[in-house]
């Protein structure tokens, strides 16, 4: 039951969680934002040698630190980093969900792929070695769910344990879809994020096939990735999660948390046009929805995270959508793509990139679009080009995410006032 | 010649990290962390490391001696190997 505009709740959020290429927490990943330190590589060692780009940001964690083995031995490596995310995401929050809390507490995890390593190892057993002998856990390791359902169980949460998988924007979808049962009053709190784990040979040479990947900068591969460049050339693919606590506003001040922010707005819409090809269209009506349920005009946004992915396609066709959304106003609008420097994490990099536009606002920073080397005349609003700027008067962020399949998903959040 | 309790004992070690100083024969297997569904698993790794083929409904040993004498039975009653066929001359 969606609850009249009057009785709707404000959503706070008073935690995140991140295990990204860029820093495997919130803080160490929004310092590598600021400085555009890029994590991107070229890889090296087994399996590199057969892909035409050996090129991604992966994550640097040892993370039998934090399991016990016999449990890891079940966890797909996309569910050990939703779940490693998630933990830090709760333990910000300080929040300690309580019996009777559990049933109006839920977990929105959006995953483009699953436990893609475990498919991949699977099949390569299956046909590359022809053993006909399959792992136990194949199935509970690759199923797409496995991450919300292992989060439900760590955190005994009995409200919804859902999955989303909308490609690029899933995470995104995740986050809306949590808010939007927080705001109209069904859960009081929610676990919504993102993981994805697509650095296996199998999803690797899948994606070069689709011809999106960036070609390897000669001089600089971590500067291969270059969003809204005339010289961009593609996605560079990247692992990782991140994970927000969303509560209900009232519930959050009365407990004391610290609130980080408030999401206020959640816009989702179909291109219906090609399965690949983004439309001005189908974004540009994902952010009016966005500025509409936020109850924002477009003068109130101060910046946007752009989905900013670097292919040739995407970034013009972003650049033509905010303008049709923003007008004259566009010319203004900072706008930043941060996977310059983590890469694409599919269908985590939206609750990744809102993370970091979220705690970037908190600081008065406007994170920088790094490798932006040529001016594109496709590409001529402000994109926050090299460099960060620091004392910028920032409280509204809209974070885009956009997909193969056309479902365009965009959030608005606001930086934290604890005064309410 | 390796002994069955040492081969279980490598598995637990290596894939489930158990201080070896745990393991005595009476040593119960739950008590290492491996739930039911981890049983399955280790089932399976058994199969692999002792060329065994358990049966559907097999059992879980539920401890460590247990599991030696389980599978010196499976060993003790598995039928030789047999010869490769003949080739066909080219």
């Amino acid at each position: 039951m969606r609850l009249a505009a009057a009785d709707a709740r404000r959503v706070a959020i008073t935690g995140v969680g991140v295990v990204s290429p860029i820093g495997n927490d919130a803080a160490e990943a929004l310092d590598a934002a600021i400085a555009g330190r890029s994590a991107i590589r070229r890889l090296s060692g087994p399996g590199s040698e057969r892909l035409g780009t050996p090129l991604a940001a992966c994550v640097d964690i040892d993370v039998a630190r934090y399991f016990e083995a016999p449990r890891l031995r079940m966890l797909d490596r996309v569910t050990q980093l939703a779940l490693l995310a998630a933990r830090q995401s709760l333990q910000q929050a300080e929040l300690h969900v309580r019996e009777e809390q559990r049933a109006r507490a839920g977990v929105f995890i959006g995953s483009g792929l699953g436990g893609a390593h475990t498919t991949d190892e699977g099949y390569q057993l299956l046909y590359g070695q022809h053993s006909d002998r399959l792992k136990p856990f194949t199935v509970l390791m690759s199923m797409g769910n496995a991450s919300a359902a292992w989060l439900s169980i760590e955190l005994g949460l009995t409200g919804p344990a859902l999955t989303y998988c909308t490609a690029c924007s899933s995470s995104a979808v995740a986050i809306g879809e949590a808010w939007r049962r927080v705001r109209d009053g069904e859960l009081d709190i929610a676990i919504a994020g993102g993981a994805e784990a697509p650095l296996c040979l199998g999803v690797m040479k899948a994606w070069e096939a689709l011809h999106v990947l960036a070609s390897i900068d000669p001089v600089n591969p971590a500067a291969s990735c270059k969003p809204f460049s005339k010289n961009r050339s593609g996605l560079v693919l990247a692992e990782g999660a991140a994970m927000l606590v969303l509560e209900a506003w009232q519930q959050a001040q009365r407990r004391g948390a610290h609130i980080l922010g408030e999401l206020i707005g959640y816009g989702v819409a179909t291109d219906v046009s090609h399965i690949t090809r983004p439309s001005v269209a189908g974004q540009a009506a994902a952010m009016r929805e966005a500025l509409r349920s936020a109850a924002c005009a477009a003068g109130d946004i101060d910046c946007i995270n752009a989905h900013g992915t670097g292919t040739p396609a995407n970034d013009a066709v972003e650049t033509a959508a905010i303008k049709e959304v923003f007008g004259e106003l566009a010319a203004r609008l900072p706008i930043s793509a941060t996977k310059s420097v983590h890469g694409h994490l599919l269908g985590a990099s939206a609750a990744l990139e809102l993370v970091l536009a979220l705690l970037a606002m908190r600081r008065g920073v406007l994170l920088p679009t790094m490798h932006l080397e040529q001016a594109d005349e496709a590409c001529d609003l402000d994109y926050v080009a090299n460099a960060a700027r620091i004392d910028a008067r920032v409280q509204t962020v809209m974070s885009n995410a956009f997909a193969f399949g056309g479902t365009n998903a965009v959030l608005v959040a606001r930086a934290g006032r604890p005064e309410g | 010649m390796t002994t069955t309790l040492e081969r279980l004992t490598r598995i637990l070690v290596d894939k489930y990290k158990v201080d070896p100083a745990r393991l005595t024969l009476d040593e119960p297997l739950a008590g290492l962390g491996i739930d039911s569904l981890g049983m399955v698993e280790l089932l399976f790794m058994i199969e692999d490391e002792f060329a065994v083929k358990l049966p559907s409904d097999a059992e879980t040993p539920p401890t460590l001696g247990a599991a030696v004498q389980y599978v010196d039975r499976l060993l003790a009653a598995q039928p030789p190997t047999t010869a490769a066929l003949p080739q066909q001359p080219a």
